[in-house]
Protein backbone atom coordinates (compact mmCIF):
# COMPACT_ATOMS: atom_id res chain seq x y z
CA UNK A 1 0.00 0.00 0.00
CA UNK A 2 3.06 2.08 -0.49
CA UNK A 3 2.21 3.74 -3.77
CA UNK A 4 3.80 7.50 -1.83
CA UNK A 5 0.32 9.47 -2.13
CA UNK A 6 -2.81 9.41 -0.48
CA UNK A 7 -5.35 8.94 -2.69
CA UNK A 8 -5.92 5.27 -2.34
CA UNK A 9 -6.22 5.77 1.55
CA UNK A 10 -8.84 8.58 0.26
CA UNK A 11 -10.41 5.68 -1.92
CA UNK A 12 -10.39 3.32 1.06
CA UNK A 13 -12.15 5.52 2.93
CA UNK A 14 -15.00 6.11 0.29
CA UNK A 15 -15.40 1.85 0.33
CA UNK A 16 -15.51 0.90 3.45
CA UNK A 17 -16.66 4.00 5.50
CA UNK A 18 -20.21 2.97 5.23
CA UNK A 19 -20.51 -0.68 6.21
CA UNK A 20 -18.10 0.60 9.20
CA UNK A 21 -20.09 3.19 10.49
CA UNK A 22 -23.01 0.61 10.52
CA UNK A 23 -21.28 -2.01 12.01
CA UNK A 24 -19.70 0.17 14.44
CA UNK A 25 -23.10 1.95 15.43
CA UNK A 26 -25.32 -1.44 15.50
CA UNK A 27 -22.53 -2.39 18.31
CA UNK A 28 -22.83 1.12 20.42
CA UNK A 29 -25.80 2.11 19.32
CA UNK A 30 -25.20 5.20 19.45
CA UNK A 31 -24.96 7.58 16.47
CA UNK A 32 -22.50 10.33 17.86
CA UNK A 33 -20.58 7.45 19.28
CA UNK A 34 -20.54 5.34 16.18
CA UNK A 35 -19.50 8.37 14.60
CA UNK A 36 -16.51 8.88 16.63
CA UNK A 37 -15.42 5.41 17.02
CA UNK A 38 -15.83 5.05 12.70
CA UNK A 39 -13.41 8.30 12.48
CA UNK A 40 -10.73 6.68 15.15
CA UNK A 41 -10.82 3.24 14.08
CA UNK A 42 -9.73 4.83 10.17
CA UNK A 43 -7.22 6.78 12.05
CA UNK A 44 -5.79 4.53 13.41
CA UNK A 45 -5.54 3.09 10.26
CA UNK A 46 -4.24 5.05 8.20
CA UNK A 47 -1.23 5.64 10.49
CA UNK A 48 -0.50 1.81 9.79
CA UNK A 49 -1.35 2.07 6.09
CA UNK A 50 1.81 2.09 3.93
CA UNK A 51 2.25 -1.55 6.17
CA UNK A 52 -0.47 -3.46 4.92
CA UNK A 53 -0.01 -5.42 1.88
CA UNK A 54 -3.40 -5.03 0.61
CA UNK A 55 -6.72 -3.90 0.93
CA UNK A 56 -8.20 -7.05 2.45
CA UNK A 57 -5.29 -6.80 4.89
CA UNK A 58 -6.21 -3.02 5.61
CA UNK A 59 -9.65 -4.10 6.01
CA UNK A 60 -9.18 -6.83 8.41
CA UNK A 61 -7.36 -4.05 10.56
CA UNK A 62 -10.07 -1.05 10.60
CA UNK A 63 -12.40 -4.00 11.53
CA UNK A 64 -10.34 -5.24 14.20
CA UNK A 65 -9.54 -1.70 15.84
CA UNK A 66 -13.12 -0.90 15.70
CA UNK A 67 -14.56 -4.10 17.46
CA UNK A 68 -11.71 -3.27 20.21
CA UNK A 69 -12.77 0.36 20.29
CA UNK A 70 -16.51 -0.99 20.74
CA UNK A 71 -16.01 -4.09 23.01
CA UNK A 72 -13.20 -1.55 24.86
CA UNK A 73 -16.18 1.09 25.34
CA UNK A 74 -18.64 -1.69 26.56
CA UNK A 75 -16.48 -2.93 29.22
CA UNK A 76 -15.49 0.52 30.48
CA UNK A 77 -19.50 1.36 30.70
CA UNK A 78 -18.16 4.63 28.86
CA UNK A 79 -21.84 4.50 27.16
CA UNK A 80 -24.23 7.58 26.76
CA UNK A 81 -27.67 7.36 27.13
CA UNK A 82 -28.68 5.24 24.18
CA UNK A 83 -30.10 6.75 21.47
CA UNK A 84 -31.01 4.69 18.81
CA UNK A 85 -32.73 1.59 20.96
CA UNK A 86 -34.56 1.34 18.08
CA UNK A 87 -32.51 -0.28 15.80
CA UNK A 88 -34.48 0.41 12.62
CA UNK A 89 -34.75 4.15 13.47
CA UNK A 90 -33.90 6.55 10.33
CA UNK A 91 -34.07 3.47 8.00
CA UNK A 92 -36.48 2.58 5.38
CA UNK A 93 -36.94 -1.33 5.00
CA UNK A 94 -35.89 -2.94 1.95
CA UNK A 95 -38.57 -4.24 -0.46
CA UNK A 96 -37.80 -7.89 -0.72
CA UNK A 97 -36.15 -10.24 1.60
CA UNK A 98 -35.82 -13.66 -0.41
CA UNK A 99 -36.27 -16.70 2.14
CA UNK A 100 -33.28 -19.09 3.97
CA UNK A 101 -32.81 -22.11 5.05
CA UNK A 102 -32.39 -21.50 8.48
CA UNK A 103 -34.32 -18.57 9.07
CA UNK A 104 -38.16 -18.29 9.26
CA UNK A 105 -39.24 -16.33 6.20
CA UNK A 106 -39.09 -12.15 7.81
CA UNK A 107 -39.12 -8.72 6.43
CA UNK A 108 -36.19 -6.79 6.81
CA UNK A 109 -37.08 -4.20 9.43
CA UNK A 110 -38.36 -7.45 11.47
CA UNK A 111 -34.69 -9.28 11.22
CA UNK A 112 -32.99 -5.60 12.22
CA UNK A 113 -35.42 -5.03 14.93
CA UNK A 114 -34.47 -8.71 16.01
CA UNK A 115 -30.26 -8.35 15.29
CA UNK A 116 -30.59 -5.60 17.36
CA UNK A 117 -31.35 -7.47 20.68
CA UNK A 118 -28.71 -9.39 20.14
CA UNK A 119 -25.62 -9.46 22.26
CA UNK A 120 -23.14 -7.42 20.78
CA UNK A 121 -20.61 -10.21 20.02
CA UNK A 122 -23.42 -12.66 18.24
CA UNK A 123 -24.38 -9.90 16.21
CA UNK A 124 -20.43 -8.67 15.24
CA UNK A 125 -20.01 -12.22 14.23
CA UNK A 126 -22.84 -12.54 12.02
CA UNK A 127 -22.46 -9.03 10.51
CA UNK A 128 -18.67 -9.97 9.78
CA UNK A 129 -19.12 -13.44 8.35
CA UNK A 130 -23.11 -12.46 6.33
CA UNK A 131 -22.39 -8.65 5.35
CA UNK A 132 -18.47 -8.83 4.36
CA UNK A 133 -18.59 -12.68 3.61
CA UNK A 134 -15.19 -12.82 5.62
CA UNK A 135 -14.52 -16.46 6.48
CA UNK A 136 -14.15 -17.64 9.72
CA UNK A 137 -10.03 -17.63 10.21
CA UNK A 138 -10.46 -13.83 9.63
CA UNK A 139 -13.27 -13.29 11.85
CA UNK A 140 -11.27 -14.85 14.51
CA UNK A 141 -8.42 -12.36 13.51
CA UNK A 142 -10.82 -9.57 13.61
CA UNK A 143 -12.16 -10.40 17.07
CA UNK A 144 -9.13 -12.10 18.58
CA UNK A 145 -10.84 -15.15 19.24
CA UNK A 146 -9.98 -19.04 18.13
CA UNK A 147 -11.95 -20.14 15.09
CA UNK A 148 -13.93 -22.65 17.16
CA UNK A 149 -15.33 -19.76 18.93
CA UNK A 150 -15.94 -18.00 16.12
CA UNK A 151 -18.01 -20.66 14.98
CA UNK A 152 -19.41 -21.33 18.18
CA UNK A 153 -20.89 -17.66 18.16
CA UNK A 154 -22.06 -18.34 14.50
CA UNK A 155 -23.89 -20.87 15.61
CA UNK A 156 -25.68 -19.33 18.82
CA UNK A 157 -25.93 -16.43 17.06
CA UNK A 158 -28.31 -18.11 14.18
CA UNK A 159 -30.16 -20.00 16.67
CA UNK A 160 -31.01 -17.35 18.99
CA UNK A 161 -32.32 -15.27 16.14
CA UNK A 162 -34.31 -18.17 14.70
CA UNK A 163 -36.03 -17.85 18.34
CA UNK A 164 -36.66 -14.52 18.50
CA UNK A 165 -37.79 -14.41 14.87
CA UNK A 166 -40.64 -17.70 15.86
CA UNK A 167 -41.82 -15.48 19.00
CA UNK A 168 -42.34 -12.27 16.88
CA UNK A 169 -45.83 -11.99 15.20
CA UNK B 1 -27.50 -15.83 4.23
CA UNK B 2 -29.36 -13.03 1.90
CA UNK B 3 -31.69 -12.27 4.73
CA UNK B 4 -29.05 -11.29 6.68
CA UNK B 5 -27.00 -9.58 4.23
CA UNK B 6 -29.77 -7.24 3.39
CA UNK B 7 -30.42 -6.14 6.64
CA UNK B 8 -27.03 -5.24 7.80
CA UNK B 9 -26.77 -3.79 4.58
CA UNK B 10 -30.37 -2.09 4.88
CA UNK B 11 -28.79 -0.09 8.20
CA UNK B 12 -25.28 0.54 7.24
CA UNK B 13 -27.68 2.67 4.40
CA UNK B 14 -29.97 4.20 7.15
CA UNK B 15 -26.58 5.02 9.33
CA UNK B 16 -25.59 6.27 6.14
CA UNK B 17 -28.45 8.50 5.17
CA UNK B 18 -29.05 9.94 8.74
CA UNK B 19 -25.61 12.00 7.84
CA UNK B 20 -26.64 12.42 4.44
CA UNK B 21 -29.57 14.13 5.53
CA UNK B 22 -28.05 16.74 7.85
CA UNK B 23 -26.08 17.67 4.17
CA UNK B 24 -22.66 16.60 5.82
CA UNK B 25 -20.08 16.10 3.33
CA UNK B 26 -18.63 12.29 2.72
CA UNK B 27 -16.45 10.96 5.40
CA UNK B 28 -13.86 10.72 2.11
CA UNK B 29 -14.05 14.70 1.47
CA UNK B 30 -12.95 15.10 4.87
CA UNK B 31 -10.11 12.91 4.77
CA UNK B 32 -9.03 14.50 1.17
CA UNK B 33 -9.28 18.34 2.85
CA UNK B 34 -7.18 16.97 5.78
CA UNK B 35 -4.63 15.91 3.86
CA UNK B 36 -4.59 18.50 1.71
CA UNK B 37 -5.91 16.49 -1.11
CA UNK B 38 -8.87 18.45 -1.95
CA UNK B 39 -9.85 22.31 -0.54
CA UNK B 40 -13.84 22.57 0.45
CA UNK B 41 -15.69 23.80 -2.55
CA UNK B 42 -18.32 26.46 -2.46
CA UNK B 43 -21.40 24.02 -2.05
CA UNK B 44 -19.69 22.74 1.30
CA UNK B 45 -18.59 25.91 3.21
CA UNK B 46 -21.96 27.07 4.31
CA UNK B 47 -22.53 23.64 6.02
CA UNK B 48 -19.34 23.54 7.72
CA UNK B 49 -19.94 26.91 9.46
CA UNK B 50 -23.05 26.02 10.82
CA UNK B 51 -22.48 22.13 11.19
CA UNK B 52 -20.75 22.26 14.50
CA UNK B 53 -20.33 18.14 14.44
CA UNK B 54 -18.58 18.36 11.09
CA UNK B 55 -16.13 21.36 12.39
CA UNK B 56 -15.15 19.54 14.88
CA UNK B 57 -14.49 16.20 13.19
CA UNK B 58 -12.54 17.78 10.81
CA UNK B 59 -10.02 19.84 12.72
CA UNK B 60 -9.47 16.91 15.07
CA UNK B 61 -8.68 15.04 12.01
CA UNK B 62 -6.27 17.70 10.87
CA UNK B 63 -4.50 17.86 13.12
CA UNK B 64 -3.59 14.16 13.57
CA UNK B 65 -2.64 13.67 9.61
CA UNK B 66 -0.61 16.76 8.96
CA UNK B 67 1.79 19.12 10.53
CA UNK B 68 -0.62 22.65 11.96
CA UNK B 69 0.34 25.79 9.88
CA UNK B 70 2.11 28.18 11.25
CA UNK B 71 -1.35 30.07 11.43
CA UNK B 72 -2.58 27.02 14.00
CA UNK B 73 0.09 26.92 16.39
CA UNK B 74 0.47 30.59 16.63
CA UNK B 75 -3.70 31.20 17.69
CA UNK B 76 -2.78 27.91 19.77
CA UNK B 77 -0.19 30.37 21.31
CA UNK B 78 -2.37 33.17 21.93
CA UNK B 79 -5.48 30.74 22.89
CA UNK B 80 -8.00 31.41 20.38
CA UNK B 81 -8.36 28.41 19.23
CA UNK B 82 -11.50 26.62 19.98
CA UNK B 83 -11.44 24.22 22.48
CA UNK B 84 -11.58 21.08 20.67
CA UNK B 85 -9.04 22.42 18.17
CA UNK B 86 -6.79 23.18 20.82
CA UNK B 87 -7.01 20.24 21.99
CA UNK B 88 -6.00 18.46 18.90
CA UNK B 89 -2.75 20.69 18.57
CA UNK B 90 -2.37 19.50 22.33
CA UNK B 91 -2.42 15.76 20.87
CA UNK B 92 -0.17 16.75 18.09
CA UNK B 93 2.91 18.33 20.40
CA UNK B 94 2.48 16.01 23.75
CA UNK B 95 1.21 12.59 22.72
CA UNK B 96 2.04 12.34 19.17
CA UNK B 97 5.44 13.93 20.46
CA UNK B 98 6.10 15.89 17.63
CA UNK B 99 9.06 17.99 18.39
CA UNK B 100 9.45 19.75 15.16
CA UNK B 101 6.24 21.48 16.14
CA UNK B 102 7.36 22.05 19.55
CA UNK B 103 9.98 24.19 18.33
CA UNK B 104 8.01 26.27 15.81
CA UNK B 105 5.64 27.28 18.70
CA UNK B 106 8.59 27.98 21.04
CA UNK B 107 9.40 30.89 18.13
CA UNK B 108 6.19 31.69 17.78
CA UNK B 109 6.09 33.08 21.05
CA UNK B 110 6.12 36.66 21.10
CA UNK B 111 5.25 39.62 20.69
CA UNK B 112 6.03 40.63 16.82
CA UNK B 113 2.37 39.14 15.50
CA UNK B 114 -0.30 41.44 14.72
CA UNK B 115 -3.92 40.58 15.30
CA UNK B 116 -7.29 41.99 14.95
CA UNK B 117 -8.98 40.95 17.98
CA UNK B 118 -12.47 41.48 17.50
CA UNK B 119 -13.91 39.99 14.86
CA UNK B 120 -14.21 42.15 11.26
CA UNK B 121 -17.41 42.07 9.38
CA UNK B 122 -17.05 41.91 5.62
CA UNK B 123 -19.50 43.76 4.06
CA UNK B 124 -20.93 42.70 0.54
CA UNK B 125 -18.12 44.21 -1.69
CA UNK B 126 -21.82 44.74 -4.33
CA UNK B 127 -22.82 46.88 -1.51
CA UNK B 128 -19.77 49.00 0.00
CA UNK B 129 -20.69 52.21 -1.82
CA UNK B 130 -23.97 52.18 0.07
CA UNK B 131 -21.99 51.41 3.21
CA UNK B 132 -19.94 54.12 3.17
CA UNK B 133 -16.87 52.71 1.69
CA UNK B 134 -16.28 49.90 3.18
CA UNK B 135 -13.63 48.16 5.14
CA UNK B 136 -11.31 50.27 6.47
CA UNK B 137 -9.17 48.45 10.50
CA UNK B 138 -5.84 48.94 11.72
CA UNK B 139 -4.19 47.22 14.27
CA UNK B 140 -0.43 47.08 15.73
CA UNK B 141 2.16 43.84 17.01
CA UNK B 142 2.62 44.36 21.19
CA UNK B 143 5.91 45.52 20.56
CA UNK B 144 4.81 48.44 18.09
CA UNK B 145 7.51 46.87 15.06
CA UNK B 146 4.58 46.17 12.55
CA UNK B 147 1.40 47.70 11.78
CA UNK B 148 -1.11 46.43 9.64
CA UNK B 149 -3.91 48.09 7.83
CA UNK B 150 -7.16 46.50 6.22
CA UNK B 151 -8.91 47.68 3.63
CA UNK B 152 -11.66 47.38 0.87
CA UNK B 153 -10.25 48.39 -2.60
CA UNK B 154 -12.21 48.48 -5.45
CA UNK B 155 -12.59 45.00 -5.73
CA UNK B 156 -10.31 43.73 -3.76
CA UNK B 157 -9.03 43.71 0.11
CA UNK B 158 -5.42 44.99 0.70
CA UNK B 159 -4.28 43.60 4.00
CA UNK B 160 -0.63 46.35 4.30
CA UNK B 161 1.81 45.23 6.91
CA UNK B 162 3.94 48.24 7.48
CA UNK B 163 7.18 48.68 9.82
CA UNK B 164 10.06 51.10 10.09
CA UNK B 165 12.71 48.47 11.23
CA UNK B 166 15.27 48.02 8.23
CA UNK B 167 16.16 44.90 10.07
CA UNK B 168 13.02 43.21 8.34
CA UNK B 169 13.62 44.71 5.04
CA UNK B 170 13.14 41.85 2.75
CA UNK B 171 11.87 39.12 5.40
CA UNK B 172 8.32 36.97 4.77
CA UNK B 173 5.51 38.48 6.08
CA UNK B 174 2.81 35.95 7.07
CA UNK B 175 -0.66 36.88 6.96
CA UNK B 176 -3.84 35.00 7.75
CA UNK B 177 -8.06 34.88 8.27
CA UNK B 178 -10.63 32.85 8.92
CA UNK B 179 -14.34 32.61 9.21
CA UNK B 180 -16.44 30.44 11.06
CA UNK B 181 -15.20 27.19 10.36
CA UNK B 182 -11.58 27.92 11.34
CA UNK B 183 -10.29 26.98 8.05
CA UNK B 184 -7.41 29.90 7.27
CA UNK B 185 -6.91 31.87 4.54
CA UNK B 186 -3.24 32.27 3.93
CA UNK B 187 -1.39 34.50 2.32
CA UNK B 188 2.68 35.85 1.69
CA UNK B 189 4.44 38.63 0.97
CA UNK B 190 7.87 40.37 1.59
CA UNK B 191 8.87 43.07 2.90
CA UNK B 192 10.54 45.60 0.52
CA UNK B 193 11.58 49.55 1.05
CA UNK B 194 8.71 51.68 0.77
CA UNK B 195 8.14 55.33 0.84
CA UNK B 196 9.39 57.71 4.44
CA UNK B 197 11.60 55.37 5.95
CA UNK B 198 8.74 52.73 5.84
CA UNK B 199 9.33 48.99 4.53
CA UNK B 200 5.96 47.19 2.67
CA UNK B 201 4.82 44.11 2.42
CA UNK B 202 0.59 43.92 0.64
CA UNK B 203 -1.39 40.95 0.46
CA UNK B 204 -4.17 41.58 -1.77
CA UNK B 205 -7.60 39.50 -1.86
CA UNK B 206 -10.45 39.25 -4.57
CA UNK B 207 -13.01 40.82 -2.10
CA UNK B 208 -16.08 39.00 -3.84
CA UNK B 209 -14.25 35.41 -3.24
CA UNK B 210 -13.17 36.56 0.08
CA UNK B 211 -16.77 37.96 1.19
CA UNK B 212 -17.82 33.81 0.11
CA UNK B 213 -15.03 32.11 1.35
CA UNK B 214 -15.52 33.95 4.83
CA UNK B 215 -18.90 33.65 5.05
CA UNK B 216 -19.26 37.61 5.51
CA UNK B 217 -17.09 37.74 8.66
CA UNK B 218 -13.53 37.86 9.25
CA UNK B 219 -12.89 36.02 13.06
CA UNK B 220 -9.78 35.87 13.15
CA UNK B 221 -6.61 38.23 11.33
CA UNK B 222 -3.49 37.86 11.70
CA UNK B 223 -0.16 38.91 10.03
CA UNK B 224 3.65 38.31 11.49
CA UNK B 225 7.27 38.03 9.90
CA UNK B 226 7.76 34.48 9.46
CA UNK B 227 11.49 32.60 8.89
CA UNK B 228 11.39 30.44 6.27
CA UNK B 229 12.64 27.36 8.19
CA UNK B 230 9.01 27.69 9.93
CA UNK B 231 7.21 26.82 6.87
CA UNK B 232 5.72 23.67 6.73
CA UNK B 233 3.77 21.57 3.66
CA UNK B 234 0.57 23.40 5.03
CA UNK B 235 1.46 26.23 3.90
CA UNK B 236 3.36 25.44 -0.13
CA UNK B 237 0.00 25.70 -1.50
CA UNK B 238 -0.83 29.17 0.08
CA UNK B 239 3.26 30.19 -0.76
CA UNK B 240 2.85 28.78 -4.52
CA UNK B 241 -0.75 30.97 -4.67
CA UNK B 242 1.09 34.46 -3.53
CA UNK B 243 4.28 34.36 -5.89
CA UNK B 244 2.07 34.03 -8.51
CA UNK B 245 -0.36 36.42 -7.72
CA UNK B 246 2.75 38.86 -7.80
CA UNK B 247 3.71 37.69 -10.67
CA UNK B 248 2.81 40.81 -12.77
CA UNK B 249 4.73 43.02 -10.19
CA UNK B 250 8.52 43.12 -10.85
CA UNK B 251 9.31 44.68 -7.82
CA UNK B 252 7.52 42.50 -5.64
CA UNK B 253 9.06 39.85 -7.86
CA UNK B 254 12.23 40.87 -7.22
CA UNK B 255 11.86 40.81 -3.43
CA UNK B 256 10.51 37.42 -3.80
CA UNK B 257 13.73 35.76 -5.64
CA UNK B 258 15.89 38.52 -2.98
CA UNK B 259 14.44 36.22 -0.01
CA UNK B 260 14.37 32.89 -1.86
CA UNK B 261 18.24 32.97 -2.45
CA UNK B 262 18.38 33.78 1.02
CA UNK B 263 16.30 31.29 2.37
CA UNK B 264 17.67 28.35 0.15
CA UNK B 265 21.14 29.19 1.82
CA UNK B 266 20.23 29.86 5.75
CA UNK B 267 21.31 27.93 8.31
CA UNK B 268 18.19 26.66 9.70
CA UNK B 269 16.52 23.64 7.39
CA UNK B 270 13.55 24.05 5.29
CA UNK B 271 11.05 21.59 4.99
CA UNK B 272 11.53 19.66 1.95
CA UNK B 273 8.10 20.25 0.19
CA UNK B 274 8.82 24.24 0.56
CA UNK B 275 12.39 24.05 -0.69
CA UNK B 276 10.65 22.11 -3.94
CA UNK B 277 8.55 25.20 -4.22
CA UNK B 278 11.43 27.59 -3.81
CA UNK B 279 13.65 25.82 -6.34
CA UNK B 280 10.62 25.39 -9.07
CA UNK B 281 8.83 27.63 -9.10
CA UNK B 282 9.20 29.91 -12.02
CA UNK B 283 8.58 33.36 -10.91
CA UNK B 284 11.55 32.61 -7.92
CA UNK B 285 13.76 30.41 -10.27
CA UNK B 286 14.75 32.62 -12.96
CA UNK B 287 17.36 34.58 -11.00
Amino acid sequence: MADGTHAPWVAFVAEHWRPLYGYVRGLVRHEQDGEEITQESFYRTFVHWQEFQDATHARRWLYRVASNLCFDRHRRGDRRPRSLDRPGAGGRPSPEVAEEPGLPPCDVLILREALGRLPRHLRAVLFLRYYLEMDRAEIAEVLDRTAAAVNNWLHRGLMKLREMLGDMP
Amino acid sequence: MKPLADAFGDEAAAAAASRRQRGCPPPDRCWAVALGLSAWNDGERPHLSACPSCRSAVRRLRWRVRHPSWWTLQRATLGLLPADEAGEVRRHLEMDGCGSCGRRRQRLAGDEVVSFTAAVPLPDPRTWAAAGGGLDQAAASADGRLKAHLLGLGRDVILEVRTRDAALDGRLVACGCAGDDEEPLLAFAVLRPDVNGWFAAQVRWDASELHARLCGSCRGLMARVLEPGLLTAAETDALRASIDRDGPDERSMTAWRQWRERALVQPEPLSEEVRVVLRSHPGTSSV
